[in-house]
């Protein structure tokens, strides 16, 4: 019986906390700031949200002919659990992405790929042609590598796709994310003053 | 014995995210892990008598976490669903063996890159480490054991 009451404490807890973190998340939204990870986190959970969200079945129509190596391409879903934009890769030229899922690792997709989202954004980084080079360079020598969305981001050997790009960057003196929490979210990019959206799309 | 072994990987998910920190060094805490999973099925059987199968056993029931999500994962064609879900549950219970990752090849077989091979696998796998152990004691203790 102890027990029972123990878990039965527990669980309102946890459904209190999830509640609070949202009249967290909205105070943030009414104040126009960015509300943290975590808050975002426990508020997407208590709405049931996890994940990347639900794909379209239709295409964004995101113009990809702008892409320029080095630019950020940026993908999000209804649903998702952390932010506008949950997914993050780096053009490379040649109709590539540099990317990365769970079951994947680093890899390299077309960039139509982009198109599943409900919505979908192009950045161009404001970084001169060499340092666009060099951090292209550095995110296809790490193809192959594992992806581990707990790293933190001192670690340079395990990776989550905007953590990779931003630490590109950083290694050529750009840091890229303007909220220096424990995450890089892809959102980072688009609040970034060093990032330039050239393109964004969405499904209607 | 099974609550032992679970609260031990808990224990040691929860170490691995500071020790990241540590960037290479970070790898000693998987070896350190190893040592530990072997030596505690070594004593279990040296102190209390439990057979290395009744070790075994209870080290396949302590990594039902990441046994459930890796069979799903290796039968993935037989599911109608998505199987993003257990990759994440496999991802975040085998966190203790992210630190050796960065040191592994870049290789992919059938198109699964190595290291979520091995994300998928080690829950088979490391229940034969405290095994392991309480089999050397065992035959060690069969070894000394005075003639009748």
């Amino acid at each position: 019986m102890r027990k029972f009451n123990l878990v039965l404490i527990a669980a309102v807890i946890l459904f209190l906390s999830l509640q609070f973190a949202q009249l967290i998340e909205d105070h943030f939204y009414d104040k126009d700031e960015y509300p943290p990870t975590w808050v975002q986190l426990l508020s997407s959970a208590g709405k049931g949200h996890f994940g990347i969200g639900e794909f379209s079945s239709t295409s964004n129509n995101l113009d990809l002919s702008v892409l320029e190596p080095g630019d950020i391409i940026l993908g999000g879903n209804p649903g998702g659990s952390y932010g506008h934009y949950t997914h993050a890769g780096i053009y490379v030229g040649n109709n590539q992405v540099v990317t990365m899922y769970t079951s994947t690792g680093v890899r390299l997709e077309h960039p139509t790929a982009y198109h599943r989202y409900h919505w979908a954004a192009i950045g161009r980084v404001r970084a001169n042609p060499q340092q666009k080079k060099e951090a292209v360079s550095y995110c296809r020598s790490q193809v192959g590598a594992p992806f581990y969305i707990l790293s933190p981001k001192t670690e340079d050997g395990l990776w989550y796709c905007s953590k990779l790009i931003w630490f590109a960057y950083l290694k050529q003196g750009i840091d890229l994310d303007p909220f220096n929490s424990y995450w890089v979210l892809p959102d980072a990019f688009v609040y970034s003053p060093y990032v330039q959206v050239l393109e964004r799309s969405e499904v209607h | 014995m099974v609550r032992n072994l679970f609260l031990l990987h808990l224990l040691l998910i929860i170490l691995t995210l500071p020790v990241l920190y540590l960037g290479r060094f970070s790898s000693c805490l998987p070896f350190l892990y190893v040592l530990v999973l072997f030596l505690m099925g070594l004593l279990r059987n040296r102190t209390m008598g439990i057979p290395p199968l009744t070790v075994l056993a209870a080290g396949y029931l302590s990594q039902l976490p990441g046994i459930i999500p890796g069979f799903f994962i290796l039968t993935e064609d037989l599911w109608p669903f998505g199987l993003e879900v257990f990759e994440f549950i496999a991802q975040i219970w085998q966190t203790p063996l992210y630190p050796l990752y960065p040191l592994l090849p870049h290789a992919i077989y059938h198109d699964i890159p190595l290291y979520f091979l091995v994300t998928v696998t080690a829950s088979f796998i490391i229940p034969l480490i405290p095994a392991a152990g309480a089999w050397l004691s065992y035959l060690v203790k069969k070894m000394y054991q005075p003639d009748p």
